[in-house]
């Protein structure tokens, strides 16, 4: 009797969940429909600052997406047991957030409309291209890693399957981190360093969303993550955010060292509306307090955890905007030591301010892999039962002994 | 296949062995209705819309479906070209309400267009930026107006005695034209328009600027799409139909030359210039991007640029760069000459030049 009601309450949650995703996906459709009638001008967009909030949200999402496959990564290529019982929760999830980044950047295409051409015309001298190729090559790779999870005849492929998906993500996040790697003219971009950047972004950023769906998941199925996993997975997730930001300081610290972007780096780090989102945001909540909060004796506590991962992903959203509408607010410097006007706002800041629609469009790439991972997780049932879970604890503490 | 997990021809798998494994059976079963439904959904959907936008009775949208399915113009037969011209002809001169020509002259043997600019002449007059608005079908209005011209305005006494100690290390007097520890070269705040009475201001110099024509743009490198590209015969173009509008190309570029249409183009009827070039001032949509093209419908005629003719002190040239006889050509070989962001190694073929 109380199974059933149990089943019962269970099964209301999900549709519920699901009711709310759809309605967050349908809300960003609906800008996105709006957005297509009425054209770019009604995002706080302009010819200077020309990606906006939604690029942010996708990036986001698109880096993530790669990261959190890190998970299954450790189980099937390192052979780590116990991260391969949350492989295909980690796929699922993956494959959410891909879809909801990817359909964001689509939506914000001046002409989503001709998406197919980007879809079936390849210029091999554009990165932005290579990611053509690249995310659904992801989905695909991960689609087939799933499977070969999931479907027990497949289970001896899931090895080379998943190989493949952790070489495949490798790729996936430097294109994405060379779309600016590879911009020459803005100052705060065209740098080697963000491809590597951006792969150990999606390492932190990846974790965190991980613990933060695992713990949704636990207190949804009421249960409890055992002490094992998570202790490793906490100092992995505190290594990664560590890591960010050295790579982070190394980017602006070379920044800086060139004259030339001096000026930038001076703008960017301590006279612009984005000066405080960099040092509050991205540093001190996004990246000290959560190692802290890893490190410190308060890092035992689950709830600590959530709230540290809660905090990365918080600092990882201040990051991406700094460097993606930052990057755009400071005019080219066509002019090295002038001070110049024109009659187009040249040598100008730009001021962007997002706008209500472009909100919309952003959250509905959220709603999508929301949505995605909830019916996901109750009709593939990706998460690891408990009795197993405890197994494959035993066999990997024996496997490292 | 081992007996425990072997499924009958029927579809259902009978899975022996405990009561409770029944459960993974209905989680397989609604899996693939899921699927099932899932993929009915997104087919009907996808002919559902394709029949609403076909079954149209509006000349309109025919036409635009029709420019829905054409492919790149770069790579469209004499024939394909000639049809896809023909279909903007008859709905601009529909929507105009005028007879708009669509030219398709394309690039010329032994040409290399090129542009040279005497910044000592230039007064910042700004004919040029509005001889192009007019000339290229430019949107105006507040919101929507564009410009692919700048004329940029500069202080004269840049590095006047007077500013010495705006130096690095600040306070110490050692001129590197601006303070370092401030950005320089930036505005940051205050007039980012010049709205000058009369010029040339006293104490001001200017310098024009638009697309460079670069012979490496890094704007056709980055376009996922090859809708940008650069003509044989110099200007780089773009088929404004198979733009996506991702922006990639205005990220790229070095001297900010590209615009984007946010919103339908504001082009008044009367003021719709109907002498046009596929590739050069025929009207524009939302969500694409242009720029200049060195006014390719003039200059594959024979005329110069609108802002070569319109230019009252005769700064700007503009000619053949494989004649070494043109004007452009004796500029560069006798005058001291110039090119934006040469560092770049973009080679443009916009060139500055003193007297």
């Amino acid at each position: 009797m109380i199974l059933t009601q149990n089943a019962r309450l269970e099964s209301g949650l999900f549709y519920l969940l699901a009711g709310l995703g759809s309605l967050v996906i349908a809300i960003g459709i609906g800008t996105a429909l709006y957005m297509e009638h009425s054209g770019h001008i009604v995002t706080g967009m302009n010819n200077q600052t020309v990606w906006g909030l939604p690029h942010v949200f996708a990036i986001f999402l698109i880096v993530a997406a790669s990261g959190v496959l890190n998970v299954a990564s450790i189980g099937s290529v390192f052979g780590k047991k116990i991260y391969k019982a949350r492989a295909p929760l980690s796929g699922l999830l993956a494959l959410g957030m891909l879809a909801g980044g990817l359909t964001v950047i689509m939506l914000d295409l001046g002409r989503a409309d001709r998406i197919i051409v980007a879809a079936t015309h390849f210029n091999p001298t554009s990165v932005f291209g290579w990611n053509v190729i690249l995310y659904p090559g992801f989905f695909a790779i991960v689609g087939i890693y799933l499977w070969t999870l999931m479907e027990r005849r497949m289970n001896e492929y899931s090895h080379i399957a998943g190989l493949a998906a952790f070489i495949w993500r490798l790729l996936l996040t430097t294109g994405t981190g060379s779309i600016f790697g590879f911009l020459v003219a803005r100052q705060g971009y065209g740098s080697a360093l963000l491809a590597p950047l951006f792969i150990i972004l999606s390492f932190a950023w990846g974790l965190a969303v991980f613990f933060v769906v695992q713990a949704a998941i636990c207190v949804w199925n009421n249960r409890s993550l055992q002490e094992n996993i998570f202790s490793r997975m906490r100092n992995l997730l505190g290594i990664f955010v560590a890591a960010t930001l050295f790579f982070t300081a190394i980017l602006h610290l070379t920044n800086a060292y060139f004259a030339k972007n001096v000026g930038f780096e001076s703008f960017l780090l301590f006279n612009s509306e984005f000066s405080a989102m960099f040092w509050v945001g991205q540093v001190l909540l996004g990246s000290l307090l959560p190692i802290y909060l890893i490190y410190s004796p308060a890092g035992n506590k689950r709830g600590w955890i959530t709230i540290a991962s809660l905090l990365i992903i918080f600092g990882a959203f201040c990051q991406l905007y700094v460097f993606i509408i930052g990057g755009q607010a400071y005019p080219l410097d066509i002019f090295p030591g002038y001070d110049v006007t024109s009659s187009f706002a040249d040598g100008a800041i730009n001021h962007y301010t997002p706008s209500v629609p472009e909100f919309f469009l952003s959250i509905g790439g959220i709603g999508i892999a929301f949505t995605v991972t909830v019916v996901g997780v109750r009709l593939l049932r990706v998460m690891p039962r408990q009795e197993a879970l405890e197994k494959l604890e035993e066999d990997d503490s024996d496997g490292a002994a | 296949m081992s007996k425990d997990m072997s499924c009958n021809p029927e579809g259902g798998c009978a899975c022996s062995g405990k009561k409770a494994e029944a459960a993974p059976v209905e989680s397989v079963s609604s899996r693939r209705n899921f699927l099932k439904s899932a993929s009915m959904l997104s087919v009907n959907s996808l002919l559902g819309t394709a029949a609403l936008m076909t079954m149209s009775d509006d000349a309109r949208a025919n036409t635009e479906w029709a420019e829905w399915f054409q492919g790149n113009y770069r790579l469209m037969s004499d024939e394909e070209k000639a049809l896809a011209r023909g279909r903007l002809e008859r709905r601009y001169s529909r929507e105009y309400a005028k007879t708009v020509i669509v030219d398709g002259t394309p690039a010329q043997e032994g040409v290399l267009m090129g542009y040279a600019l005497n910044i000592k002449k230039c007064i910042g007059c700004r004919r040029c930026a509005k001889a192009c608005v007019e000339e290229n079908n430019q949107s105006r209005g507040k919101d929507q107006d564009m410009e692919w011209i700048r004329v940029l305005k500069m202080e004269k006494g840049e590095f006047s005695k007077e500013k010495m100690n705006q130096g690095y290390p600040e306070g110490l007097g050692i001129q590197v034209g601006g303070n370092a520890y401030s950005p320089a070269g930036v505005v940051l705040e205050g007039e980012h328009y010049y709205q000058a009475d009369a010029v040339p201001e006293k104490d001001s110099v200017y310098m024009p600027i638009a697309c460079m024509q670069c012979e490496k743009p890094p704007c056709v490198k980055v376009c996922p799409v090859r809708t940008t590209y650069r003509e044989a015969d110099g200007p780089v173009v773009i088929d404004y139909n198979w733009c996506i509008g991702c922006r990639m190309c205005m990220s790229a570029c070095p001297y900010w030359a590209r615009r984007f249409n946010w919103s339908d183009p504001n082009l008044p009827k009367e003021a719709m210039n109907p002498v046009t070039h596929y590739l050069g001032n025929r009207p524009r949509m939302k969500g694409v991007v242009e720029k200049c093209t060195f006014c390719i419908q003039r200059t594959r005629k024979g005329r110069y640029p609108a802002c070569v003719e319109v230019c009252p002190v005769g700064a700007r040239k503009f000619g053949n760069l494989l004649d070494p006889e043109s004007e452009v050509s004796r500029i560069i070989a006798r005058k001291h000459v110039f090119r934006l962001k040469a560092e770049q190694n973009t080679f443009p073929k916009f060139f500055y030049f003193m007297d």
